[in-house]
């Protein structure tokens, strides 16, 4: 089967869970019922034993992708002399209320022009592929079954037995359709779920369709996003919306694991959690986007977890979905890896590292939930203030850092910056509500943090600001400066740092985060690619210091770097390939704000 | 595509063989391999013709379609599909009249499939109601494609 560019996927999901849908009409990644669960398709991990779906034309034919509009609706395209076909690919979304929770990947395919034959492939591979299945084939379809969960196929053609998956060919008359439905139903302890209900009615494919893209376009009509690069904020806004879990508000970091940094690398981590850090950014895309009801949810959500922190361990750097504080790190030795990038690791242990920084940007989230939301509840507060009294008594100790390198604690600057921010924003917030707090306390510390960065971290002869206190090594997190400010974009300290980090990071216009072998080591052998993110923040720097037309010209240089239905991964590679997990709600969140301040800095007109 | 001799990796006598497996479904799939394996199968036709009279009226209907396939020039499949249309079974009167609809408007006798695909319009079932209507917007060569797809059409 072989391994597609990471970049060929596009996706799909019912804000519960996602399905990757290959430009080749291959769905290779799949977890049901979460987005955390175990996988059901992994074949971008082990294109043998990994699972896959796939419905395409058996001509000989060229494959396009795109979006129906305003939507996370995807239609792959089938291009050949003998007809057109498509396979219109989506997941419903399910009300809040309903009782019994039905997870559907539902392909309508459909020829276009002249007749089309095409062939369905369809083999689950339960749990990454470590359970076995048994599948029965039955008149409206097949049912693979394995402990603890059923999936059902759903196919007006009859489906013939391969191995431990299904297969048919069929013929479509010029527009002509079919509908096709990959359906799980979440049992619970007093249901148990009937055939019946796995292999139900067929003709509800086209209505779903037509609610599912009700859903999306009244979802995006809320974004009041006017400026410039408009489609691409729409599709990273629908992005990040596909990765949010609504029961609980939560927004993954990322809806896959395992992709890797390098190929071939060991770099390939589980990012199907809850990371405090990217989640209060996204919060900060959504408020940007005028999409306040997404970040009221993940602010009820992050409020239980400071509850938690306020009782007295800190927050952790990362949370299951659910609100769950365990994440054991496994590696999946039985799975090849994608293009052979082992380990395979599932869970993470990067949960249980001390970041400091996340008091910071959560923070600022509450803040700007403030600001541009509801005002901050009284007790919300109380347990705010308990936050920030540990932030207070812990920051000046060494930490993991953003990058949560593996290779020892330091006393990172980006971790004391974003300790400021926290201790900052709490004061503006007391002040602007008149709410009860130790300001002067506050204030002290908050300048102490701020004296002790300049000191520290600053380095007179390179003039730069450095990764840690221990070295003089550059790190492109350090361009957050301006942006949370902590100092003026045309502060000369930023600009050294600015032009140290152009320097010494940036290649043709993207950003390594940071020079591997210098400064905190992560412990790790190999190298990685740029990380999208920092090239965003660059971007958002160098505006912000009054250089938009170069700020613009990395933007739109970086547009470049999407995939053919503007996506990113977390990093891109030397050959503009996508590297690491996919999509990546930073690299989103980070084209949202890079565009939102660089439209503003650019004015009126094109 | 040139013509195929083989339906998902299996040949024609195999697939005859299924035609007599006791499980209707393994019929049903047999017929439907036939079918899409074309002309190439025509040494199967009197093993198909044999299932136009099997004992489940889906394998019946299956078998007819498939016959169409295999020998396009009509005889007794038209007659099956539309006598199944009057089955009573809603999924069996569905199922032939998305069968008739895919036949297509220049099938030899699908005129006589057009009266009976019209009287469902007031059929009970409402599956059976939309199947009929696409059917007969297929044959009257309006073909019937759902609205949201509409945009996507050339």
């Amino acid at each position: 089967m072989g391994y597609k560019p990471i970049e060929s996927y596009g996706v799909i999901g019912d804000l519960h869970t996602v399905a990757l849908v290959g430009i080749d009409g291959s769905i290779d990644w799949c977890c049901l019922p979460h987005f955390d669960s175990p996988s059901v398709f992994a074949a971008i991990l082990d294109d043998q034993k990994g699972g896959s779906f796939r419905i395409a034309s058996l001509y000989e034919a060229q494959c396009k992708q795109m979006y129906m509009p305003d939507s996370n609706v995807l239609v792959t395209r089938f291009l050949s002399d003998q007809g057109v076909g498509e396979v219109v690919d989506f997941m419903p979304i399910q009300g809040a209320r309903e009782i019994r929770k039905i997870h559907q990947i539902v392909r309508v395919v459909r020829a276009v022009r002249g007749s089309v034959r095409f062939r369905l492939d369809c083999r689950p591979a339960f749990d990454f592929a470590r359970r076995p299945h048994q599948v029965v084939l039955e008149g409206r379809g097949a049912i693979f079954e394995a402990r603890g969960m059923k999936v059902s196929l759903v196919s007006r053609f009859p489906l013939g037995r391969q191995g431990d998956g299904v297969a048919a060919e069929f013929v479509l008359n010029p527009g002509e359709t079919t509908t096709f439905i990959l359906r799980q139903v979440e049992e619970t302890s007093q249901d148990s779920v009937h055939d019946g209900v796995l292999l139900e009615a067929r003709l509800v494919g086209t209505e779903a369709l037509t609610q599912t893209l009700a859903f999306w376009r009244q979802w995006l009509r809320k974004c009041n996003y006017s400026g410039r690069w408009r489609e691409m904020v729409h599709r990273s806004a629908l992005v990040l919306k596909l990765l949010t879990f609504a029961p609980t508000g939560a927004i993954v970091a990322a809806p896959t694991c395992g992709l890797p940094e390098e190929i071939g690398g060991v770099r390939n981590w589980d990012y199907r959690y809850t990371w405090v850090r990217d989640a209060a950014f996204t919060n900060y895309a959504f408020l940007r986007l005028g999409l306040t009801s997404e970040a009221e949810q993940f602010m009820a959500w992050l409020g239980q977890r400071a509850v938690e922190g306020a009782r007295g361990d800190p927050l952790q750097t990362m949370y299951r979905i659910d609100g769950g504080r365990e994440l054991p790190e496994e590696i999946l030795g039985h799975l090849d890896g994608y293009r052979g990038s082992r380990p395979v690791r599932v869970g993470n242990a990067a949960a249980d590292q001390l970041q400091l920084d996340i008091y910071g940007e959560l923070m600022d989230a509450v803040y700007l939930y403030d600001k541009y939301g509801t005002p901050i509840a009284y007790d919300s507060w109380r347990h705010v203030r308990k936050m920030l009294d540990w932030v207070t008594s812990n920051w000046e100790r060494a930490d993991d850092g953003i990058w949560e390198v593996r290779g020892g604690q330091q006393q990172f600057v980006y971790s004391k910056v974003q300790c400021w921010v926290a201790l900052d924003r709490a004061i503006r917030l007391a002040q602007k509500r008149s709410l009860p707090l130790d300001r002067a306390r506050l204030a002290a510390e908050r300048d102490r943090i701020y004296e002790t960065i300049m000191t520290h971290g600053w380095n007179t002869e390179r003039q730069t600001f450095v990764q840690h206190f221990a070295t003089d090594a550059v790190d492109a997190s350090n361009l957050i400066m301006p942006l949370v400010f902590f100092l003026s974009p045309t502060d000369p300290r930023m600009r050294g740092t600015l032009d140290r980090i152009m320097a010494e990071l940036v290649s043709d216009s993207l950003v390594h985060r940071y020079e591997i072998g210098r400064g905190a080591g992560d412990g790790l052998t190999g190298s990685e690619g740029t990380f999208n993110m920092c090239t965003f923040w660059l971007v958002e720097a160098l505006a912000r210091a009054g250089r938009a037309e170069e700020a613009r010209f990395i933007f739109e240089k970086m547009l470049t770097y999407a995939n053919h239905l503007g996506l990113y991964a977390e990093e891109t590679g030397p050959r503009g390939e996508a590297l690491g997990n996919f999509p990546q709600a930073f690299t989103h969140i980070g084209l949202i704000s890079a565009a939102f301040n660089l439209d503003r800095r650019l004015g009126v007109g094109p | 595509m040139s013509a195929q001799i083989a339906y998902l990796g299996t040949s024609v006598p195999d697939w005859v063989r299924q035609l007599s497996s006791s499980d209707p479904l393994q019929r049903r799939l047999g017929a439907y391999a036939l079918g899409e394996i074309g002309p190439a199968a025509t040494e199967a036709m009197s093993d198909l013709a044999a299932t136009l009279q099997d004992p489940v009226a889906f394998v019946r209907v299956w078998a007819a379609a498939a016959s169409a396939r295999v020998v396009p020039s009509g005889g007794e499949s038209i007659t099956v599909l539309v006598a199944e249309l009057g089955n009573e079974l809603a999924f069996v009167r569905s199922l032939a009249a998305w069968h008739l609809g895919r036949l297509g408007p220049a099938f030899p006798g699908i005129e006589q499939a057009l009266h009976p695909l019209r009287q469902l319009a007031g059929d009970e079932d409402p599956s059976v109601r939309v199947e009929a209507a696409l059917a007969l917007g297929m044959l009257e060569g309006k073909g019937a494609p759902p609205p949201e797809l509409k945009s996507l059409c050339t």
